[in-house]
């Protein structure tokens, strides 16, 4: 076998994209957000709306500025054996992350669903779907996200809309007219954990057909538009529902208003609990679709194909069941994930993003005829 | 067909840890609450928890077998935090204790809030008990109102739960689930309330809310004022009022309203400008009176009444430093100020629309 990867849509690609963010992050989202912008949230989210939009922009360009390849190619091309380090450091930090937010969903399902079953059970079960998932062929992968994103981001909506219900506290949605910017800025970096999905974009987006920037560059903005519309909805019914300042004491405020949901309309006595089902799955696919990506990248790394893929991602998911057992308690999963991932991964990217099209932008201008 | 047989063999051996293989508790073993109650203990430092379980006989066959009276029972045991009195319940019934059918929290309406909040935290903590259940207190002793038995209301239900469950069955929606009164409590400018209930001869009576301060006793607001209250917050849904016109009573029924506020900071307090537009029916005409005139007169009757109820209310408000309406809240949120009490300076507008006399003329 000498690929594992076959052609897609773009609207599957729609799909992959938009489920390898903000999907598996929701769990610290928004008592993250509130507790060091407060009052000045709501520029906090349209910063990091805006931030997650610049990033993806910087990376289309140089996209643009490379050929055809994915995100690993275009390292090479741009850093020659540099692409290496870069790749490893990327792929280290992107371990990291998702270690502590599968971490952190295990952690929630304990401490609200299964209090009497082990976490390594339910951390076990979860990397081992996604990892079995990543090592299936993209068009597999895709199928599956394709058939599973529309089920559970309608009930999510379906929840949503109950929810809505009990929004009393509207004067805490309106911004502040008084903008602090240290900890508005602190705030948009620290959301930047919903948004890392850089190597899925340039990796997937490889696989596309018909493969015309233009359709990418469309894709990757409507799946960033779609979930800002996503963690806006639950900012307004977190914060509306229960206030700001129960949010900011709240570990996952979002499954505390969810799972409170009472509704005598339906023949469900809990509503709520739907909303265990969807996330199960999300953060099945959102460790499915990273794991597949860092698989293909790092196979390609070392072998110049795809052929390890289904091992490496087997491997990776291995590795992040281990680094799982370092995190044991929510409070240190979500400080690695805010205070340490969220600073070094953005300045990472930015660094690499901006050094990179400027070295590109420098060998064209070379090569070009005079 | 060799890795088809291991990939099913890993795929039952990550179906055999799941949830329901792992800690699943026969029913037998469990002892399922329905409601629980604290009240102060003659030992300094402990409570007395009395936690309410359906018959362990019950069964949808037994139900018409078993007096309304012995459907549930109580267990009662002194401790001094939550965890420790699960403990001792367990102890003392031979059951694990399952809170995730809690459908009502009952206290006496003399406990401190220094008694009252460990245990509303400890019950917010636990994240396997749904924060879904009523929040009520009592002026009668918690026990007589857990044992409180109807024979409209069949088990596993409780009284308290179906009532509050029922926002038609109340004049005023004074309910208020475990996590709204928790987000209350903790949210500066508002202050926490509960609905208060009174047993006078086995008969349920809901007119009265219990009002928590920032320090010293709780506040407990006459009927008139928690009407005043249920107006200024938006919690009439189908309320009667009944008026004296000319030596007749007038009744009119079905109430409900909407209300606009306005809130903004003055220097010694706040400034509410709140308009209620009140909608309804005269249920009880007063003899000879079809006239437009009469129906506008009496309009104003009711309006003045009901604004007399809302003063009444921001009054002990204010006399009693307590604000259970939330007014606060906005300002208090906008200068990141914690907690404290802003004095209430309102400005109510009541506009009541009569719809119609009924069919008789």
């Amino acid at each position: 076998m000498t690929s594992t990867v076959e052609p897609i849509g773009p609207v599957q690609f729609f799909f992959f994209l938009a489920m390898s963010m903000v999907t598996g992050g929701v769990f610290i989202w928004p008592e993250s957000v509130l507790f060091m912008a407060q009052n000045n949230s709501l520029w906090a989210i349209g910063g990091s709306i805006l931030l997650a939009l610049a990033i993806t922009s910087a990376l289309l360009v140089w996209m643009n500025l490379t050929s055809p390849g994915i995100f690993v190619d275009r390292l090479y091309q741009t850093w020659g054996c540099l692409a290496w380090p870069w790749m490893l450091t990327y792929a280290g930090l992107r371990m990291v992350v998702d270690t502590a937010l599968m971490t952190l969903f295990a952690q929630m399902l304990t401490a609200i669903f299964y209090p009497f079953t082990p976490l390594w059970v339910l951390k076990l079960i979860i990397l081992a779907e996604a990892g079995w998932f990543a090592g299936r062929p993209l068009t597999v992968l895709s199928r599956n996200i394709q058939f599973w994103f529309p089920v559970m981001a309608l009930s999510f909506f379906f929840l949503s809309a109950l929810a809505l219900g009990s929004v009393q506290s509207l004067w805490a949605l309106w911004p502040s007219d008084q903008v602090v910017l240290t900890p508005l800025t602190q705030a948009v970096i620290g959301t930047w954990f919903l948004w890392t999905q850089n190597d899925v974009l340039v990796t997937i987006a490889h696989f596309v057909r018909p493969a015309r920037a233009r359709v990418i560059r469309k894709v990757a903005i409507s799946a960033i538009l779609f979930q800002s519309a996503v963690i806006l909805l639950i900012y307004v019914i977190t914060v509306g529902t229960v206030g700001p300042e129960a949010v900011m004491s709240l570990r996952w405020p979002l499954v505390y208003v969810l799972s409170n949901l009472s509704s005598h309309t339906f023949y469900l006595s809990r509503p709520g609990l739907i909303i265990l089902l969807t996330w199960s799955g999300a953060m099945v696919f959102f460790s499915a679709s990273h794991l597949f990506s860092l698989s293909l990248n790092l196979s390609q790394l070392v072998s110049h194909s795809f052929r390890w893929t289904r091992l490496i991602s087997l491997g990776v998911a291995g590795l992040e069941f281990a680094g799982s057992f370092l995190l044991a308690t929510p409070a240190q999963a979500t400080h690695v994930v805010l205070l340490m991932f969220d600073p070094v991964d953005l300045a990472l990217i930015s660094v690499m993003l901006a050094i990179s099209i400027m070295i590109r932008l420098l060998v064209r201008r070379k090569t070009a005829p005079a | 067909m060799m890795r088809r047989v291991v990939r099913w063999m890993l795929l039952g051996f990550l179906a055999l840890p799941l949830s329901g293989c792992w800690d699943a508790h026969p029913l037998d073993d469990q002892g399922i609450v329905m409601s629980l109650g604290i009240a102060p203990s003659s030992r300094p430092g402990d409570l007395r928890w009395t936690f309410t379980f359906p018959n362990v006989t019950l069964s949808p066959s037994s139900l018409t077998s078993i007096k309304p009276g012995e459907q549930y029972y109580n267990l009662t045991v002194r401790a001094p935090t939550f965890a420790e009195a699960v403990m001792r319940v367990q102890q003392q019934s031979s059951r694990i204790i399952y809170l995730g059918q809690l459908q009502a929290f009952l206290w006496p309406d003399t406990l401190s809030w220094r008694q009252l909040w460990p245990v509303i935290t400890a019950l917010n903590t636990q994240g396997s008990i749904p924060k879904t259940y009523w929040m009520i207190a009592s002026t009668s002793p918690t026990q007589a109102v857990t044992a409180l038995v109807s024979p409209e209301v069949v088990a596993p239900r409780t009284f308290l739960a179906t009532y509050f469950d029922c926002p038609h069955c109340q004049p005023f929606v004074l309910g208020l689930r475990g996590w709204e009164f928790w987000s209350h409590a903790i949210t500066p400018g508002m202050s926490p309330y509960a609905p208060v209930i009174r047993l006078d001869r086995h008969k349920v009576i809901i007119r009265q809310i219990l009002v928590y301060p920032l320090s010293g006793r709780p506040v407990s607001y006459s009927q008139k004022e928690t009407e005043g209250f249920g107006f200024l917050s938006g919690k009439i849904q189908r309320a009667a009022l009944s008026l004296n016109w000319h030596g007749n009573r007038v009744s009119l029924t079905q109430l409900h309203d909407s209300h606009h506020i306005t809130v903004r900071s003055v220097p010694n307090g706040i400034m509410v400008d709140e308009t209620l537009k009140i909608n309804g029916f005269i249920d009880q005409p007063p003899p000879q009176s079809a006239a437009q005139p009469s129906q506008d007169l009496i309009q104003q009757l009711a309006e003045k009444r009901i604004v007399a109820w809302c003063l009444a209310a921001i009054h002990r408000a204010n006399q009693t430093q307590t604000d259970p309406f939330g007014y606060s809240e906005p300002i208090l949120w906008n200068r990141r100020q914690r907690a404290t009490f802003l004095p209430i300076h309102a400005r109510i507008t009541v506009t009541v629309s009569l719809k119609g006399e009924g069919l008789l003329r």
